[in-house]
């Protein structure tokens, strides 16, 4: 049941997370899979980071300094450049209800803190799996695998 | 209510027409009770009066008349008497009378001088005259009279032919003497052949008439007492109000003298001659042929009448003045208590609590003022603890408001505490969770045996602090209503197996058998939470794999009528019958101890209650000590977004 080691092969994805720790955490669990990242420390460095790299996908915390996930959010999909790109929280507001915010305003995904490696892919893949834009390129990896 | 609007809403006193008010009422009643007797009585007596006065008026008259009429026969007898005494002396009346011519001077002579000696000793004889059957005066008192003719005079013709020799003349007037005349006779007879030769006859002085006619002694200011001729109807008396009528024409009649000069006597209230009412007594005297009538007007009669009248007219203004200011009296004695009760009610109606109606006298209306005083005290005293109740009322209002606005806020501030903590907690959770998991994987080179173990009991226990914070903070949301329920379409049957494979490890581990059964019945769509339907679900599995050591964990989904439960059926410990009551409630296990054997908050099977509850459905547990546990959630059956009419059996929860 476990993920092949190279299923996010050849995926960019933008991360951003404030937490040292928690960005160590993602991105070691994302570069095992195979992905090619970026990371950002707040929203603002985000929108940066999205102005020369343009990812598949973006994994944003919610509560930031100098920008936070709402913004993000609200930007990037108020930038035409960039409006077209999937948002996923990955948050520790685990609260009944804040799913349904998150998905409000804007996110198409959401994953709760604390993560563990298997939960973290495996909620990631099913976001990746869901969304329009990506069914193809799964068929194919998938195929390829 | 404003105070005008009170005031304008109180009939007052001023209000009520006069003729409707106690006090005119009382003075009309005072009035006519004082004066309708008064005026009975009075007119009784008057009438009375008047009678008696009639009665004793005519009683005098006819007293006065009876008296007039005596003296006037007295004083006629008092002359004939004289007449024939003078006539005793026949012999020389016949001398004068049957003598010769020379002897008769001589003789005529002797009886002149004898009638003249007897006319000045008797005054009530004006003068005499012997006259012969042919009417020639032979001889007189008054020398005039003597040669003269007295045939023509009215009475010699019945002089002559009176029957008894006497004959009194009714009065008449003698124009020639241009005076009222009343003579006397008596027939001279022959001496020697009683034949009757001549007639003596006897002047009489009419002023004596006069006279006793004129004494109006007991007749007042207008009684009178008068003679009228039976000839002509002209006063042979003079009257006190008309000239004395010795004239021949003039004619003087009333009910009186007509009915006396035609022979009756009688008294009654009639018009006298001058158009006059009077009280008249009438009798014909018919020696005189005349009418006596004895009269005296009605208004002096009947003065006392007047004078009574007119006092009793004082006394009635006198009565009804009395009358009326005892009505007055008694009607401001009734009506001024009542008046100020009236206008202390409107001064109370206005809003002034403290106003009393004023205790005047000891009556009825002083009782009633004292009732309504008291009343008033009652009033007030109810106010004034209304008052304070409304006082305590909004005082605790304020109260309540302020304490209601610091649990609000007490309530905003637990939430956002929470929100922060469950933040802040995961945080570093996810650090910890996440590199060990990172380790456990491998994904940074293999650990010995020792190390792998300490790591994932740091896994572990991470896990379990997680799933700690994660209860404590669904069941605090619940609480405070903070939780919202989604309805999206879902199919039950991918959620089990979804469910299937998110425990299916906990069997594997546990080396227990994990059954799903799914109802073919069971629509392929519906409408509601799935992530909180999977909560309730996977809180009732890890239970039963926490409680089950050997056996079967059934997983049972089915469709019955418009519900459809979830059923978790286990072969665990059981859960004793005193302890099912409370297994729902927050915090609670069976063993409460802390020696107890298995772990948890004890949070899991309220939170799935409350959410069930939301969901409108039912959570029931059916269990056996020792053999195991069926835990059943039933939800209404949702189809479609539409919301349907209740079945009755579930209840639909409120939509968000």
């Amino acid at each position: 049941m476990k993920p092949n080691k190279d299923i996010l092969k050849g995926w960019k994805l933008l991360i951003v997370e404030d937490e040292p720790d928690n960005l160590d955490v993602i991105g070691r669990i994302l570069n095992h899979f195979g992905a090619t990242i970026e990371t950002a420390t707040d929203g603002k460095e985000g929108l940066a980071a999205l102005e020369r790299f343009t990812p598949d996908v973006i994994i944003s915390d919610i509560s930031m300094p100098v920008m936070d996930g709402w913004e993000f959010c609200y930007t990037v999909q108020n930038t035409p450049a960039i409006a077209h790109i999937p948002l996923i929280a990955l948050t520790a507001h685990a609260m009944l209800g804040d799913r349904e915010r998150a998905l409000a305003a804007g996110f198409s995904g959401y994953i709760t803190k604390p993560i563990t490696p298997g939960t973290f892919i495996t909620q990631l893949l099913e976001h990746l799996q869901m969304h329009p834009s990506f069914k193809d390129r799964f068929h194919s990896s998938a195929s390829q695998a | 209510m404003t105070e005008q609007a009170a005031i304008d809403q109180v009939e007052t006193s001023q209000n009520v027409p006069i003729r409707n008010r106690i006090s005119f009422r009382l003075i009309l009643t005072n009035i006519f009770l004082a004066v309708v007797p008064v005026a009975l009585i009075t007119a009784l007596v008057l009438a009375l009066l008047t009678n008696q006065i009639e009665t004793d008026t005519l009683s005098d008259l006819d007293a006065l008349a009876g008296q007039k009429a005596v003296r006037l026969e007295e004083w006629l007898d008092a002359n004939t008497t004289t007449l024939r005494v003078v006539t005793e002396s026949n012999i020389i009346f016949n001398n004068a009378l049957t003598a010769s011519n020379a002897n008769q001077t001589i003789a005529a002579g002797v009886v002149t001088r004898y009638l003249g000696q007897i006319a000045e000793t008797d005054p009530k004889i004006v003068s005499f005259i012997l006259y012969d059957l042919d009417g020639r005066v032979i001889s007189a008192s008054d020398q005039r009279f003597i040669g003269r003719l007295v045939n023509r005079q009215p009475y010699f013709a019945n002089s002559v032919n009176a029957p008894d020799d006497l004959h009194i003349e009714p009065p008449f007037f003698d124009i020639s003497e241009n005076a009222l005349v009343l003579v006397v006779t008596d027939i001279i007879e022959d001496l020697e052949t009683d034949e009757p030769i001549g007639v003596l006859a006897a002047y009489l002085d009419t002023d004596t008439l006069s006279d006793i006619m004129i004494d109006r002694t007991g007749l007042g200011e207008t009684g009178e007492t008068y003679l009228v001729s039976g000839e002509n109807n002209y006063f042979l008396t003079p009257s006190r109000f008309a000239a004395q009528g010795f004239t021949q024409n003039r004619a003087y009649r009333s009910t009186g003298i007509d009915s006396a000069l035609n022979g009756q006597d009688g008294e009654s209230l009639y018009n006298d001659y001058r158009g006059v009412p009077v009280i008249g007594n009438y009798r014909y005297i018919a020696s005189l042929d005349s009418a006596l009538l004895t009269e005296i007007n009605q208004s002096e009669a009947f003065e006392v009448i007047e004078t009574v009248r007119l006092s009793v007219r004082y006394s009635v203004l006198i009565a009804m003045a009395v009358a009326a200011s005892v009505g007055v009296w008694n009607a401001l004695s009734i009506s001024r208590p009542i008046s100020d009760l009236t206008t202390t009610a409107t001064r109370i109606a206005s809003g002034k609590l403290e106003e009393r109606a004023p205790r005047l006298g000891n009556n009825e209306v002083t009782v009633l003022a004292t009732t309504f005083n008291t009343m008033a005290d009652t009033l007030t005293h109810t106010l004034t603890d209304l008052d304070h109740k409304v006082t305590e009322i909004a005082q605790a209002n304020d109260k309540l408001r302020v304490a209601n606005a610091k649990v609000r806020e007490a309530a905003r501030l637990k939430s956002e505490f929470l929100a922060n903590m469950s933040h802040e907690l995961r945080t570093p959770l996810n650090a910890i969770i996440g590199f060990t998991g990172i380790m456990l994987e491998g994904f940074s080179g293999e650990m010995d045996d020792e190390a792998r173990h300490m790591t994932s009991r740091v896994y572990e226990n991470s896990q379990n602090l997680l799933r700690l914070i994660n209860e404590v903070l669904d069941i605090a949301k619940i609480e405070s209503g903070r939780l919202d329920l989604v309805r999206t379409a879902f199919d039950p049957h991918a959620l089990a197996r979804q469910w299937q494979s998110s425990v299916g490890i906990l069997a594997e581990q546990k080396g227990l058998r994990f059954v799903v059964e799914v109802d073919a019945k069971l629509p392929k769509k519906l409408y509601g939470d799935p992530e909180r339907i999977g909560q309730l679900a996977l809180n009732l599995l890890s239970n039963a794999f926490k409680f089950t050591d050997s056996g079967t964990v059934t997983l049972n989904l089915v469709n019955i009528g418009k519900s459809w439960c979830i059923s978790v059926r286990d072969t665990g410990i059981g859960i004793p019958a005193h302890a099912k009551e409370y297994i729902f409630d927050e915090f609670r296990q069976v063993d409460g101890s802390s020696r107890r054997a298995y772990g948890g908050t004890g949070l899991g099977l309220a939170i799935t209650r409350k959410l069930v509850l939301m969901m409108g459905g039912t959570i029931s547990v059916d269990s056996e000590p020792g053999k195991g546990s069926e835990f059943i959630i039933t939800l209404p059956l949702i189809e479609s977004l539409e919301p349907r009419e209740s079945s009755g059996e579930v209840a639909l929860p409120a939509l968000p």
